[in-house]
């Protein structure tokens, strides 16, 4: 069975394209032979910064036939009033090289049509794939694409030439004046020349002894061997010596080369004196050098992953050279910004703009230092947390941004914070103060970390709050895909430390006055709800929590545990049932105003019933949920089923005796109340569709 | 290989690869990229080959000759090739070799590196070329410039000269480069680096630079009028180069330099449209005739 080789050959992609060139290629090949109905075993992708290169085995030669209904002229038109046929009857049979005799007539849901049932003979795959490759390669997207020379196609850097072999036949085609071929070309310097493949079979092995390892995995192999092996020289020296991969610099590094050959080179101890978080920015941001750590410290050594194995000693010499430039620069800058201090770089803030509809970054400082001791304050007072020192919180708050305008950061802006961190330490502020201005910028992702300590939560809850309201204030409020002052992570971020660090802190009263508040409130709830579902809770069971009170997220996670639990009780399902009923009620026959049940009104035996156990559980409920525990709560709700379904079996609401609806109506909304301290049940979705959802 | 040499093979080289041998331009930029030879020229349909020493002026770098790899005013050897020649990346590696950097030797690496200038309304995409770990050429197809979508497509190569020559000589320092056998690049250069670093950060009259930013502009804007694009398109020069230094002053609020950069690319858009007009009615004279 013949296999099928497409290589792009192209000028050096973007290491970040590689990867999703391939998967794209990979799935349009798939649905390419499908749809054409070309069987084939399996697909392999290759890539590397020349060439992205799919390859498809064990392939049909042809595709398979296929019967065909092709539909025609409607009856009415293809008939005339005796039932011979007419001329668009005898013009669709010749169009399709059928005659009229052999015409069938095929209902369908427009109505009646003429129709032809043919047998397909299946193409030659070659003549398939001739067709279709030009649009598979010119269809790859890219983030930014290019032109180039004269051509008018775009792709992410040149095209230089294409492979594409069916068996040992050329597929031919063209795209903008380039022909496919047979014709490859292997490492840039170490195999320079052109390489005919025969077969696609050869491809991956021809490639290799050109010095060119397609196989994007294997070159990751290699690079991580060759690490541990420069590890295992430098062990014999020093105990404990370990090496630490960084796995996104491994995929980038694996796709910027094509030949990977791991080398060690060296740099002055001095630069050891700096942070270590600048010496290891500048190795691994700049230059994509693996940095080599000892039980934590790092060693005065670097790995380099090289495109090439000729000359070691220059190639390593020149890369000394230029991180001697790199660490020697970053020296310069460490001394030279720490001889401004802290408090004159906050003041420097006044002439930066933070948002030009809101203003200045010393005006965010101002507000962030407001805004953080509100916060102390508040948790200090509810006193669940560890008691906070507020003079700490406030020095924090003002020195969160002061890095910003060091040379440094101007330098290596994935250092905010982190030299805020080391400029503040080194000028004598506290760990906690240093801490928090490390930490506030956490998290830097949707998921990711949050801040350990307290203060450092709070400096990042302020610190993005004043952002989500300063915003909203000015109109720059997310929609869509469009969200520029990324305030969705933001928000995010809020929810997530709140929750993680269990601080007792109300959106609402966080939000404090704003104009916007509804709109933020609603924002907020969003990114609670993306939380919770997060963690794993249900979305109807989120549903249900939120909708009953959102505005205290970590009580809003307590309350999602525990109806999660209590879910998996038979009886919760028919419960939210009765109580959809409930609410459904109330919701088109409001209460002009909640009134207390008259119990001289009641009338029916259920009535009493239901009104009796009410009053029994209230104060056990309330109690519990005052001391949050809703598991409890929840089941000693449940108990009401029986009586809540036997009022709705013997007992009509919405009768005409506007006093006896009246009553019935607060009866329902006594229950409704007690519910809600937990959750709306009606907005749980019933098993049977749940269920039904899954196919 | 002393500094001048490397200039005089890359202008030997490049030569010989059919680059007309400009000179660079008498009015202050910021790179090799803002001389009419690239600017104006890769506009349009005809066809352009020119190569140049550019002296770029960017006030903000200077480091008052105490920084070893910082300067307010250096040197790039430009090249502007259009339409991009399909040989294009192999043409560079032999200019290399033409400067004593085989490439057979040495880890050269094509690493993405996309180009935006705010100023000039143009942007491309392309590469830093890293040779053994260091950066020493910016490689560019232009896509857009002057607001302009091109075609054909142009590709401009920069060499940082002292980034290379440094690199030759093996100097830590750019003021310790061989510019000849018996000058360094430092005593050419220091005293420069000192004194503008002053007048840059310290001295400039920033009501004088305001003062030209202003007329600098008008003058443009008459030029255009005028349908002048190479007098208007050196004012606009001119008014960048004041707002550089006004910005080295820090004269200008970050809220103010959004409006000044957009000041100065409306010019830069507006000299392109009327240059390419201008070009237009003369019939594109640099298209050869069947």
């Amino acid at each position: 069975m013949p296999d099928l080789l497409l290589e792009i050959g192209t000028e050096e992609i973007p290491a970040g394209y590689i990867q999703s060139g391939l998967k794209q290629m990979r799935e349009a090949m798939q649905s390419l032979l499908q749809g054409e109905r070309i069987g084939f075993k399996g697909i392999n992708t290759y890539g590397s910064p020349r060439r992205l290169s799919i390859l498809v085995t064990g392939m049909a030669t042809s595709q398979m036939d296929a019967d065909v209904e092709v539909l025609g002229p409607p009856k009415a038109a293809a008939y005339d009033k005796q039932g011979n046929p007419t001329k668009a009857a005898e013009g669709f049979a010749k169009s399709q090289g059928a005659v009229v005799e052999n015409l069938k007539i095929k209902t369908t849901p427009k109505g009646e049509y003429l129709c032809v049932e043919k047998h397909i003979k299946g193409k030659a795959a070659i003549e398939v794939l001739r067709k279709n490759l030009p649009g598979l390669i010119t269809n790859i997207y890219f983030p930014k694409s290019m032109r180039w020379g004269t051509k008018e196609i775009r792709f992410a850097r040149p095209i230089r030439w294409i492979l594409a072999l069916f068996d040992s036949e050329v597929i031919p085609f063209e795209i903008d004046g380039i022909s496919s071929d047979r014709i490859t070309y292997g490492h840039r310097f170490l195999a320079p020349s052109p390489i005919t493949i025969s077969h696609p079979k050869e491809y991956v092995s021809a490639m290799e002894k050109a010095f060119v390892i397609v196989d994007i995995d294997k070159r990751k192999e290699i690079i991580a061997a060759g690490i541990a092996e420069e590890a295992q020289k430098q062990r014999g020296m020093e105990e404990g010596f370990s090496y630490d991969i960084n796995a996104d610099l491994l995929d980038e590094v694996a796709c910027l080369v094509e030949y990977p050959v791991v080398l060690r080179g060296g740099f002055d101890e001095k630069y050891l004196s700096l942070p270590q978080d600048v010496v290891i920015t500048s190795m691994c941001e700049h230059q994509r050098y693996f940095p080599v750590i000892n039980n934590d410290t790092l060693l005065p050594y670097f790995l380099v992953v090289a495109n090439t194995s000729q000359s070691p000693d220059i190639v390593r010499e020149g890369n000394e050279r230029v991180l001697r430039a790199r660490l020697s620069d970053a020296a310069f800058f460490w001394d030279s910004d720490r001889k401004v201090s802290l408090d004159e770089r906050v003041e420097q803030q006044k002439k930066v703009v933070w948002q030009e509809k809101v203003g200045t970054l010393y005006e965010k400082t101002q507000r962030i230092v407001e805004v953080a001791e509100r916060i102390a304050e508040e948790l200090n007072r509810i006193g669940k947390t560890a008691p906070l020192d507020i003079k700490g919180v406030q020095r924090a708050a003002w020195l969160c941004k002061a890095d910003l305008l060091t040379e440094m950061v101007y330098e290596f802006p994935t250092l905010q914070g982190i030299m805020g961190y080391h400029y503040a330490s080194s000028a004598g502020e506290t760990e906690n103060v240093a801490m928090a201005v490390k930490e506030h910028y956490l998290p830097k992702s949707f998921d990711g970390d949050v801040p350990e300590t307290l203060m450092g939560a709070i400096i990042s809850i302020a610190d993005k709050i004043d952002s989500i309201v300063a915003c909203f204030h000015v109109g720059l409020i997310p929609t869509g895909s469009e969200d520029p002052y990324a305030l969705r992570r933001q928000a995010q971020g809020i929810i997530n430390i709140i929750l993680k660090q269990d601080l007792p802190l109300n959106l609402l009263w966080l939000i404090a006055s704003s104009e916007q508040s509804n709109q933020i409130l609603g924002f907020m709830k969003q990114r609670l709800e993306y939380a919770l579902i997060n963690r794993g809770f249900m979305a109807d069971t989120v549903n249900a929590v939120l909708e009953a009170d959102f505005s205290f997220p970590t009580d809003a996670l307590l309350r999602a545990t525990a109806l999660e639990e209590i879910r998996k009780m038979p009886d919760i399902e028919p419960l939210s049932i009765s109580f959809k009923r409930v609410m459904n009620i109330l919701k088109s026959a409001p209460l002009v105003k909640a009134e207390e049940v008259n119990e001289s009104t009641l009338k029916e035996e259920s009535e009493h019933k239901l009104y009796r156990s009410i009053c029994e559980i209230r104060g056990t409920v309330e109690a519990l949920v005052a001391k949050a525990d809703y598991l409890e709560a929840l089941s000693i709700l449940a108990g009401l089923r029986g009586d809540i379904d036997s009022f709705f079996d013997k007992v009509m609401v919405m009768v005409e005796d506007p006093e006896l609806r009246r009553n019935r109506l607060s009866l329902l909304n006594e229950i409704a109340t007690l519910f809600l301290k937990v959750a709306d049940l009606s907005m749980l979705r019933q098993a049977d569709m749940s269920a039904s959802l899954k196919f | 290989m002393n500094f001048q040499d490397i200039i005089l093979s890359l202008q030997t080289f490049w030569s010989n690869h059919g680059c007309l041998i400009a000179q660079p331009y008498d009015i202050e930029v910021g790179a090799g990229t803002f001389n009419p030879h690239t600017f104006l020229r890769v506009l349009g349909p005809e066809p352009w080959k020119a190569a140049y020493v550019e002296p770029s002026r960017r006030p903000t770098d200077g480091r008052y000759g105490e920084n070893p790899n910082r300067l307010q005013h250096y040197y790039q050897f430009q090249v502007i090739l259009k339409p991009s020649p399909d040989d294009v990346q192999d043409l560079y590696l032999q200019s290399l070799i033409r400067i004593g950097i085989n490439p057979n030797e040495h880890d050269i690496r094509f690493v993405e590196d996309d180009w935006e200038s705010p100023t000039l309304g143009a942007s491309g995409l392309g590469w830093e070329v890293w040779l053994d770990g260091m950066e020493i050429t910016q490689f560019t197809y232009f896509q857009s410039v002057g607001g302009l979508s091109l075609f054909p497509v142009s590709v401009e190569l920069t060499y940082g000269l002292e980034r290379i020559a440094m690199y030759i000589q093996k100097k830590d320092s750019v003021f310790d480069l061989d510019w000849t056998d018996r000058i360094k690049y430092g005593q050419v250069h220091h005293q420069t680096e000192v004194e503008f670093s002053r007048y840059n950060f310290e001295k400039a009259d920033t009501e004088m630079w305001f003062g030209l930013f202003e007329k600098y502009e008008q003058e443009s804007l008459r030029c255009i009028k005028e349908n002048l694009p190479f007098p208007a398109y050196d004012f606009c020069l001119k008014s960048s180069h004041a707002f550089n230094m006004l910005d080295a002053r820090s004269a200008i609020s970050v809220t103010e330099r959004t409006g000044y950069i957009a000041r100065v690319r409306s010019l830069a858009k507006k000299c392109a449209a009327t240059y390419i007009k201008e070009r237009e009615e003369a019939g594109f004279p640099l298209i050869a005739k069947e």
